[in-house]
């Protein structure tokens, strides 16, 4: 390092911890202004990373007919609310075409302390991947294997400190108060899930057996009464009109556990199927005994419309409740593919081939059952960035404008501090700092304060962004990644100090053309 | 060693739009001399020896400082020269409020190589501390000047000056703010510690002071614009 250079980063330092209030002004105000342009990048970055991480390897995503847009955002984010129902006969139509490898059902719509809930079957765990095709993995515990088990995201285990075993209710709705809990469906936690980064973590796994249960719903297909050969043995069923509870009671050998079919009295108000009640909570003759007391069962018409007898083939081998007494077991066939439940919110379905989801698309959105939706993943996800793009350029524009302000701001600064400046540098001046020495200082100054204002600004945003990734993932759903500074946070850096340079040039410009006579008002 | 320390030809300088305030025909200080320059308040003396730091330029004339010609360097260049041969006291100090004693009297040193070598390999820090204690300075070296009386700021200033043995000594008005007594000390003091090669240009209104230097003039001889 030369003489000349040394004594300028010795005048600069000097300088700067003279005016270190002024500096820290400085400094603060191009730091936040910096920051800000650094988070709307981080923010927009990690919006796309994790949108595009959540989900992997799915080809399809199928619900209730609207904007395939909002399909994304609430069945896959968590983000907002089905507007309509898909109901399981479609799901069953679909997932046996002959071009789908695999499907997922999911039904949301309920949370516990304001975590989402999804009811989904084992081949969400099976299939589900995100990022790069990762699987889901457990940190302890396994999937789950009755309707009153629940498998937790890592984040909802972590921030509730819930351990295996713990016992949660659910509650109807999604807010994170609820006063209409489920507490006679407690469940269990029977396994928790190693982190993924994604709104996986904030989710509460069931069953669409224990959805099914929460809500009185059932599964609604089922052979005809005459098909039931046990039905004049159990009372009164001809007289109910939900036939799902008859294949239950067929399935479940303990009675004794089910005891509040009471409270799915309103089975008298609805006409259809999905809004009754759990089969596998309603098992024992002497229930049905009490349907009676509920009467106007034959309103439930529409039977036959539930049918899908084909996968309850051993109904008929059932006639007599004792010989099924195993509950575990009936629990373990509802959770897999073959059974039946009530409607569900939306489906992910892998393909065969790619190739075939275009088409399989189509024939999805003309299904005449019921009016639906399939949504490709890639091409939602385009739409949506497309959709954001104006207010990611228009966030970029503002917080642009706030760094050119905060450089005018310290042009401001340097500018005003000129008079004063002016004796100080025409004092070096006149102990043998030449104009160049002098013009440089100044420089130097800026820059550093640039320089110091972009590291600020950088830690800023770093901590700021790590401080605000709960609230980030809890309100918007996705998670900000934890990484370092990257190129693009050097690039901003080594623009605010070039700007700084560029800002300081006209003031250091002037003081170079300043006469050493004139800073000494003519006296020595 | 110069021929001669400072020669003045024909120097003329007014400011702008104003009557010459300055008009020596010519006027030499030879090496080593010590010269006391007597002048009342407004009478220029101050513009006289920014000419001879270089740091105001003549309307015409020359000013030849150690033999060069000041006319003939840049802006730049007059800087280094003043910074590697001449050690100036400002009437009002000039020094930088927030550096410490010792950076304040190191301060032109980092501009001059020549000066610095004049230490011969003494650390400029122990150099500037031994001078600052001869000069009757006890305060802690890193003190910051602002926060020294002023007597003690004239020191420092005095030391800044003295610092590497500069070839020429400019003092304008330094005692301006002290009693006699005091007066006659501080002249005392700045004399016994130039070297035998250093010229010694003292600026003052108080013609008492004359007897301390080796030639006494006053501006108003000098000068031919003040007769006129």
């Amino acid at each position: 390092m030369t003489d000349g250079l040394r004594s300028i980063l010795w005048l600069t330092w000097q300088s700067l911890r003279a005016r270190r209030g002024t500096v820290l002004l400085a400094v603060v105000a191009i730091g936040i202004s910096v920051a800000l342009v650094l988070a709307v990048e981080r923010l927009r970055s990690d919006a796309r990373s994790s949108f595009t991480n959540t989900l992997s390897g799915a080809d399809l995503l199928v619900g209730a007919r609207g904007s395939p847009l909002n399909l994304m955002l609430y069945s896959i984010f968590r983000l907002g609310d089905a507007t309509s129902n898909l109901s399981w006969e479609s799901f069953k139509h679909f997932e046996q075409d002959s071009r789908v490898a695999w499907a997922i059902p999911l039904s949301l719509g309920d949370a516990h302390r304001g975590y989402r809930v999804l009811g989904t079957d084992l081949r969400y765990f099976e299939h589900y991947r995100f990022a790069d095709n990762q699987p889901l993995a457990f940190s302890s515990g396994e999937r789950f294997a009755g309707a009153d088990e629940a498998v937790l995201g890592a984040e909802v285990a972590a921030e509730l400190n819930y351990s295996l075993g713990t016992e949660l209710v659910i509650s109807h709705g999604i807010g994170a108060v609820s006063f209409e809990n489920h507490d006679d469906q407690p469940m269990r936690v029977v396994g928790i899930l190693k982190r993924t980064g994604t709104p996986v973590d904030r989710t509460v796994h069931v069953s669409l057996a224990a959805i099914d249960a929460i809500h009185g719903d059932g599964a609604h297909d089922h052979d005809d009464h005459e098909e039931h050969g046990d039905h004049e043995e159990h009372g009164d069923h001809e007289d109910h009109g939900d036939r799902e509870e008859h294949s239950d009671h067929e399935e479940h050998g303990d009675h004794e556990e089910h005891g509040d079919h009471e409270e799915h009295g309103d089975h008298e108000d609805h006409g259809d199927h999905e809004e009754h009640g759990n089969h596998e909570e309603h098992g024992d003759h002497e229930e049905h005994g009490d349907h009676e007391e509920h009467g106007d069962h034959e309103d439930h018409g529409d039977h036959e419309e539930h049918g899908d007898h084909d996968e309850h083939g051993d109904h008929e081998e059932h006639g007599d409740h004792e010989e099924h007494g195993d509950h575990e077991e009936h629990a373990e066939h509802d959770l897999h593919a073959g059974h039946d439940h009530g409607a569900i919110t939306a489906a992910i379905f892998g393909l065969k081939s790619r190739t075939a989801a275009l088409r399989l698309q189509r024939d999805i959105n003309e299904y005449e059952g019921e009016p639906l939706q399939a949504a490709i993943p890639g091409a939602t996800l385009a739409q949506l960035w497309s959709l954001l793009r104006v207010g990611e350029q228009a966030l970029f524009a503002v917080s642009g404008c706030v760094v050119f302000a905060g450089l005018i701001g310290l042009l401001s600064t340097l500018l005003s501090s000129l008079d004063q400046r002016r004796r100080e540098l025409t004092i070096l001046r006149s102990v043998g700092a030449g104009p160049r020495t002098v013009f440089a200082t100044l420089l130097c100054e800026a820059v550093a304060i640039g320089a110091m204002a972009g590291a600020f600004g950088i830690a800023l945003t770093y901590i700021g962004l790590e401080l605000a990734r709960p609230l980030v993932l809890e309100r918007f759903g996705f998670a900000l990644a934890a990484g370092r500074p990257g190129w693009f946070d050097l690039a901003v850096l080594a623009g605010v100090v070039v700007a700084s340079a560029a800002v300081a040039i006209v003031p250091a410009w002037r003081l170079y053309r300043h006469s050493v006579a004139d800073g000494l008002q003519p006296r020595l | 060693m110069p021929h001669r320390a400072i020669e003045l030809d024909a120097l003329r300088f007014a400011y702008p739009g104003r009557a010459a305030l300055l008009d020596i025909g010519s006027f030499t200080i030879e090496p080593g001399e010590s010269v006391f320059l007597q002048g009342s308040s407004g009478s220029g003396k101050s513009t006289l020896l920014s000419l001879i730091c270089g740091i105001s330029a003549p309307v015409s004339g020359r000013v030849s400082v150690l033999d060069q010609d000041l006319a003939q360097l840049s802006a730049g260049g007059r800087d280094r020269f003043r910074a590697n041969h001449l050690g100036i006291i400002f009437q009002q100090f000039n020094l930088l409020p927030h550096l410490s004693l010792t950076d304040n009297v190191t301060l032109s040193l980092r501009f001059a190589p020549e000066r610095r070598a004049r230490l011969n390999g003494t650390a400029p820090d122990a150099e500037a501390a031994s001078l600052l204690s001869a000069l009757g300075v006890d305060e802690p070296l890193m003190t910051p000047v602002a926060e020294l009386s002023v007597g003690q700021q004239q020191r420092v200033a005095v030391a800044r000056a003295l610092l590497g043995s500069p070839d020429l000594l400019i003092a304008d008005e330094p005692t301006s703010a002290l009693d006699q007594d005091a007066t006659d000390a501080f002249v005392e003091l700045l004399l016994s510690r130039k070297t035998e090669r250093t010229t010694v240009l003292f600026v003052s209104h108080d013609k008492s002071l004359a007897r301390h230097f080796d030639r006494s003039l006053a501006l108003t001889d000098l000068n031919g614009a003040a007769r006129d």
